[in-house]
């Protein structure tokens, strides 16, 4: 009996600081990513352009759109084509970068911190508040990252953020489903090219131009 | 209707759908091996959406949407344009604090004590030292407590979502959140306000119940002005993404995660 006892205790003791490092490692992931962000998106020497395409190459770097592209299709991944599921993988991952790269070019340099990672068996939740800079109240979002380690050097991938209780990939695959249900995976690709182009059209003329003179109204 | 059958009906509308066990607190796991072919999440708390009167929710969804750009958006940018930060920030407070004594009751209810003795603090010091509740005193002083409404007490004692909803001037809902908004509007001193106290009931005039409501409903739509805004730009189909967005978010709230 006290043999098995101290063999779980060896075990424990193997185990959890492997665990820990790698929460560890995950935290300085997120901190590191964090704080890049904010430095391209608060340095006004850059030109507008010039920070949306910095912005969008950090963001394709750490964001996990192959996988993303299956989750998001969700029962229409089954039954996609191989060329179909090529397609839309590329497409998706275009939308995904040129949707939310641009989308931090308006951060005025809002700080934030980490308040825990969790590990939730195959993966980790980051749980970060933000703190606007005009009073408004604190933003709850979760970094879901998971460790890639099928390449060479595995490395840290986000596959998910959660704001306020809602995932984005989760609501991505219920309004793509309903789309592609209704009209069909093709028609809804050839949708996804057209937003990718005027994503791309925005850049020339940037949106965080737009937004700030909303603000100003 | 006396305050005693008033709490017996909720009593018994608790105990209806509270047969259930307390919600479940598990995060979603994910499939990430080379074969994954999209399956569903594996999360013993996640419902599949449930949207059986979709064609008219989509109607009444259309409504909503040519309402809130015409009479709603007109209106919170005259609010933003001529009435400054501050005042902005205090009419927020004073909406927030009216209701925190719902969040006590709830809180007590779903057997947080913590969040009942926080709400309740924050309720006696902003009226007071706030004044009214203009100034959020307690905040400042990190006093921070979840809001809790009755629909969140029924998912906490496992009732399901029931049917989504989308309410006609308010948005969207389900059958649970939807009869915990109306009990909660039945009993508000603020709103119909079916108690009796001291054989009087009209504990404050019409008018000012209404624009308690108008006011409330102002400040809550100025706080989604970016959410909204953010889903009509990049949504495919912004029914669906507020249908899901909106489920997350109460189940989140629920689960007080």
């Amino acid at each position: 009996m006290s043999k098995i006892i101290s063999s779980i205790f060896v075990f424990l003791f193997c185990i959890s600081p492997s665990f820990a490092d790698e929460t560890k490692e995950v935290r300085n992931f997120v901190n590191t990513l964090g704080n890049k962000i904010i430095a391209v998106a608060s340095d006004n020497g850059l030109k507008v352009n010039q920070r949306r395409d910095r912005l969008t190459n950090i963001i394709d770097e750490v964001v996990d759109t192959n996988w993303i592209s299956k989750f998001v299709l969700g029962k229409h991944y089954r039954v996609a084509t191989d060329s179909q599921k090529e397609k839309f993988r590329k497409l998706y991952h275009d939308f995904m970068v040129n949707t939310y790269g641009p989308k931090f070019n308006g951060y005025n340099g809002e700080k934030f911190t980490i308040t825990n990672v969790i590990n939730d068996n195959n993966y980790y939740t980051a749980k970060c508040i933000f703190y606007p800079k005009n009073g408004e109240p604190d933003i709850n979002i979760d970094f879901r990252v998971r460790k890639n380690t099928t390449s060479n050097q595995p490395q840290f991938l986000i596959f998910d953020v959660v704001a306020e209780g809602v995932s984005l990939i989760e609501t991505q695959r219920s309004e793509f489903g309903t789309v592609i249900s209704k009209d069909g995976l093709d028609n809804f690709m050839i949708d996804l090219q057209e937003r990718i182009k005027k994503l791309k059209n925005e850049a020339v003329q940037p949106q965080s131009a737009k937004i700030s003179s909303v603000k100003k109204k | 209707m006396t305050s005693a059958k008033l709490s017996i009906l909720l009593f018994c509308s608790l105990l209806f759908f509270g047969e259930q066990s307390f919600a479940n607190n598990t995060n979603p796991q994910f499939n990430f091996d080379d074969n994954y072919e999209g399956e569903e999440i594996s999360h013993e708390s996640h419902q599949a959406i449930y949207d059986p009167f979709e064609v008219v929710n989509r109607k009444v969804f259309a409504f909503n949407e040519l309402l809130d750009k015409k009479v709603a958006l007109p209106v919170i940018r005259q609010y933003r344009k001529h009435i400054p930060e501050r005042v902005r920030t205090s009419v927020t407070n004073l909406v927030n604090n009216l209701s925190a004594p719902f969040s006590v009751v709830n809180s007590l209810i779903q057997g947080d004590g913590q969040n009942a003795m926080a709400s309740f603090s924050s309720f006696l010091i902003n009226s007071t030292v706030g004044v009214v509740g203009l100034f959020d005193v307690a905040g400042d002083k990190k006093i921070k407590y979840n809001e809790e409404d009755f629909g969140q007490s029924l998912g906490k004692y496992g009732s399901k979502a029931g049917p989504y909803l989308v309410i006609p001037f308010l948005g969207p809902s389900n059958v649970r959140d939807f009869s915990g908004f109306a009990a909660e509007k039945i009993i508000s001193p603020l709103a119909f306000n079916s108690f009796e106290v001291g054989n009087k009931r009209d504990l404050i005039s019409d008018e000012l119940a209404i624009s308690l409501s108008l006011v409330n409903g102002i400040s809550i739509r100025d706080s989604l002005i970016e959410v909204v805004d953010d889903i009509r730009r990049n949504s495919f189909d912004p029914y669906s993404t507020m249908r899901s967005a909106y489920l997350q978010r109460r189940e989140s709230l629920i689960l007080n995660k």
